[in-house]
């Protein structure tokens, strides 16, 4: 990362696109806290958080899914989004302990609801279809209660079905949260993304609305083609 | 589930508990002594594989934890003049404390270097016994059988070696650690402690702070370790650095892996299972380890996940 101003868009759906290598997960690493940056400050909600751990972030509103599915594979489905949904609840009633079970499976069977996996509450995550892997995640990282929900190429080893349907699932979340999605798949950037940041060699090259950035020349040259 | 599962498990483990009492009635001599000490040893692994099976911490130096509470207990009833009572209530608190300083450090480690630091404090640990001989009595440990007085039970005195107080003491540790950690278990608590076991970076960045849950787990299993260490001190009446040497590390985790990892009443079975074992083949051979190597073997093998892991696995899904 080199001399980066990055400012995330709200209300819209934010895009980063860029070749590998370009930096675009080390700066969402920075963003959520797997990583600190040896200068310059990431500023959240009027608050300068760069040296905040990555769990405080979460617990502030910025939630990550892992570019590589990151799941608990051994557990079912339902102690996947339990996990999460347990911590949220704990934010609003401040009493980890008694953390009604009976709550916790309600907001469960929405969760997995809003993804399109109820009734797979009992399958053992790891023996789902990677498809429904990534579904799993996007309802664990809404059971955290996000405000900024950063999707870091999230249609990733999708077949195109599963992408519509993850296309759709985007659209609808980022109706009530912010998003910030890193994808290398431009099909699914310009129909979803209201606004892109092009990034190259650690630097920012262009940002612009998605008609902007296709009609950009160094970015044509650099990564769309013609 | 969970509540099921709460259920099941207390009956079953009521009902092994149940049988232990019973069974103190028609063991002969030399069996009800042994159960005493497989229990007390049981309790001492249930610790363990809170951190292990639970957290999914290795740790090579718990017998660390065992022997500064059967030290810290017995040291203090002898040189002190604290009661029993007094010396158990100062051995948990020995020990909850050496846990919580020892996580604070080892905890900034993770996989084999944390493995290698447990290790390391272990042996440092034992070292210390042996160095500071004067006071502890080095190698040749000590007795503390005269400093123990008697127990008055409904109006009758009891030694603390007499066997039936050895026993349901054993007993009574092991039924409240059974349930102590099957309440953990399956509480919240325990969900993030399992969290932590299958993905640690993802519990993190469910906004979990993992460090702060780990240290609980070290100092607490710490705690139940010390605890035993310390019942034993005073249901055995000696206290001897062979309870601090590294084969006491290495002891738990195979009765931990061989009873069933993250299950609660793994350890148990485990513990059982090794001590006859080992009972049996020695008299029969003094190659005895290496016999006792291969039947381990070949027991992972049709068991991968311990005994009663594998068991969970294929046929009890609710088992904690």
């Amino acid at each position: 990362m080199n001399d980066v101003n990055f400012s995330l868009r709200h209300d819209r759906i934010h895009a980063i696109i860029g070749p590998n290598g370009a930096g675009k997960t080390t700066l969402v690493n920075l963003i959520c806290g797997r990583e600190t940056p040896t200068s310059g400050s990431i500023i959240y909600k009027g608050k300068e958080i760069s040296q905040q751990s990555s769990a405080k972030r979460v617990q502030s509103g910025i939630v990550y899914t892992f570019q590589v599915t990151s799941i608990f594979s051994n557990l079912s489905c339902y102690e996947n989004v339990a996990i999460s949904v347990q911590r949220s609840l704990k934010a609003l009633q401040g009493k980890l302990l008694m953390v009604s079970e009976s709550v916790i499976e309600k907001h469960v069977s929405k969760s997995l609801g809003r993804v399109g996996l109820n009734g797979k509450e009992n399958q053992t995550a790891g023996t789902l279809p990677y498809g429904h892997q990534k579904l799993l995640e996007v309802a664990m990282s809404l059971a955290a209660d996000p405000e900024l929900l950063i999707l870091d190429e999230p249609t990733q080893g999708l077949a195109q079905a599963e992408i519509e349907n993850l296309i759709a699932l985007i659209r609808d979340i980022s109706k009530s949260v912010n998003v910030l999605l890193i994808e290398h798949n431009m099909g699914v950037v310009f129909s979803l993304a209201e606004y892109v940041t092009v990034m190259d060699s650690g630097t920012i090259m262009a940002e612009g609305t998605p008609s902007e950035i296709e009609n950009n020349r160094g970015v044509q040259d650099l990564y769309l083609g013609n | 589930m969970k509540r099921k599962s709460l259920i099941y498990s207390l009956f079953l483990k009521g009902g092994v508990l149940l049988l232990l009492f019973l069974m103190q009635f028609i063991l002969p001599t030399y069996h009800h002594s042994s159960f005493s000490k497989i229990m007390i040893l049981a309790s001492y692994a249930i610790g363990y594989n809170f951190l292990l099976g639970y957290t999914g911490l290795m740790s090579l130096g718990h017998a660390m934890f065992f022997a500064s509470g059967m030290y810290s207990s017995g040291l203090s009833i002898l040189y002190l003049g604290f009661t029993p009572l007094e010396g158990m209530i100062f051995g948990t608190m020995f020990t909850l404390t050496m846990s919580l300083i020892f996580g604070l450090f080892a905890l900034r480690t993770s996989g084999v270097s944390f493995l290698i630091v447990t290790l390391m404090f272990g042996q440092t640990f034992f070292l210390a016994i042996l160095y500071y001989n004067e006071f502890t009595f080095g190698q040749d440990g000590f007795s503390i059988t005269n400093y123990l007085g008697s127990l008055v039970i409904f109006g009758k005195e009891h030694l603390y070696s007499d066997p039936s107080i050895r026993y349901n003491f054993a007993l009574i540790l092991l039924a409240v650690y059974l349930l102590i950690t099957t309440i953990i278990i399956l509480s919240p608590i325990g969900r993030i402690l399992i969290a932590i076991r299958e993905n640690e970076a993802r519990t993190q960045l469910l906004g979990y702070n993992v460090f702060s849950y780990k240290l609980f787990a070290l100092t607490f299993s710490g705690a139940l370790a010390g605890i035993s260490g310390a019942m034993h001190a005073l249901l055995f009446s000696y206290i001897g650095t062979t309870f601090a040497e590294i084969h006491h590390s290495i002891s738990p985790l195979l009765w931990t892996l061989l009873g069933g990892a993250g299950t609660v009443i793994g350890p148990l079975l485990g513990t059982g299972i090794m001590y006859y074992l080992i009972d049996f083949i020695s008299g029969i051979t003094s190659n005895y380890l290496l016999v006792v190597g291969v039947l381990l073997v070949l027991t992972i093998i049709w068991f991968p996940l311990g005994i009663m892991g594998t068991i969970r696995q294929r046929w009890l899904k609710w088992l904690p």
